[in-house]
């Protein structure tokens, strides 16, 4: 059964407040090599059959706003 | 002279829905809550009424970005109807969860006329849920939700969310706002400057906090207008006198216009 994997993250050109706390904390467990992170979203879709463009449809129409959002569709399984 | 009708549309998750009913109707509005089935299933019809309001909340669990399912549902049904509802210069309201729902519905600001998604209100840059009084300043009087303010007056209203960084698609949504003055509403300190964090609660691009469209037909704004429509309901009614809230005369002007026109 084909299933999608579709990540959904903030354009680089868009500040990741979620990201900033993020590696805030992991300075203060004492990480200091943390430069940046960027944090997403990744939805894993069972199908009973199905396309990588479907999976762009999903994208479009529902789980990424274009204005600040970037989505990537990958298929697999069989 | 007929009472306009206004339909507070819901579903799962949204909330104030009661509040924005009984701000209609002290208003003068004949108001009633529909859920959002009722229009997909064409049990009722948009254009039975004068006003739509789409409350705050957190539609359908806030999932995937806030606004983004019920707006999907709108769109997949309802959105001509809702095009024609504006373009007629019926009225449509969106506080908060509202807002964000007509900012992915092209809905505002739509400086193309395509009703396509321009803008996207953002996580807060402070990565918080912000839930407090803020001060905004009335930019533009012009908007049907703000014909009882004065242009420069400074309202104290509640707001409540975790995504409402205002950001455009590019540089020239963001010019075409200001230079039609669409950004109606914007977020300043207690003198009426434009300030940043916590003034601006969010990190929106230039403190925009509402905008209308260019007809002045269509609001969205992050702060909760309907949540102070009473003197009793604001945060400091036992030390600031009596008369009444802050929200009362967004009601009040859209509800005249309506009796007016309609």
């Amino acid at each position: 059964m084909p299933f999608l994997k579709i990540t959904v993250t903030l354009k680089k050109s868009v500040e990741d407040a979620e990201g900033q706390s993020v590696v805030k904390a992991l300075k203060l467990l004492g990480y200091e090599n943390i430069k940046d992170v960027r944090t997403g979203k990744v939805y894993f879709i069972e199908l009973e059959n199905g396309s990588i463009e479907e999976g762009r449809e999903f994208c479009s129409k529902l789980l990424s706003n274009p204005v600040i959002n970037e989505c990537k569709v990958e298929l697999d399984g069989n | 002279m007929k009472n306009p009708r206004a339909a507070v549309m819901t579903m799962e998750g949204t909330n104030n829905e009661m509040e924005a009913y009984l701000s209609l109707i002290h208003a003068g509005a004949n108001a009633e809550i529909v859920h959002i089935k009722k229009f997909e299933n064409s049990e009722k019809k948009l254009g039975d009424y004068d006003l739509l309001f789409l409350p705050g909340g957190f539609s359908a669990g806030d999932y995937i970005r806030a606004g983004a399912i019920m707006a999907a549902r709108i769109k997949a049904k309802l959105i001509r109807d809702i095009e024609s509802f504006v373009d007629d210069g019926r009225l449509v309201m969106g506080p908060c969860n509202g807002f964000q729902i007509l900012i992915e519905l092209g809905l505002l600001p739509n400086t193309e006329g395509k009703w396509e998604t321009e803008a996207a209100l953002a996580q807060n840059i402070s990565n918080r849920f912000e839930a407090r009084t803020i001060y905004v300043k009335v930019n533009n009087n012009k908007c049907v939700f703000l014909k009882k303010f004065r242009e420069g007056e400074i309202l104290k209203l509640p707001i409540a969310h975790m995504e409402g960084r205002f950001i455009t698609r590019d540089e020239r949504v963001l010019n075409e706002i200001l230079t039609r003055r669409m950004n109606v509403l914007s977020y300043v300190n207690r003198e009426g400057k434009e300030s940043g964090y916590p003034w601006n609660p969010n990190g929106s691009m230039m403190n925009i906090a509402g905008l209308c469209n260019e007809k002045g037909n269509v609001l969205g704004l992050m702060p909760h207008p309907e949540r102070v429509f009473y003197k009793v309901t604001e945060s400091d009614w036992t030390r600031n006198g009596t008369g009444e809230g802050m929200g009362y005369r967004f009601f009040l002007s859209a509800v005249e216009h309506m009796k007016e026109k309609f």
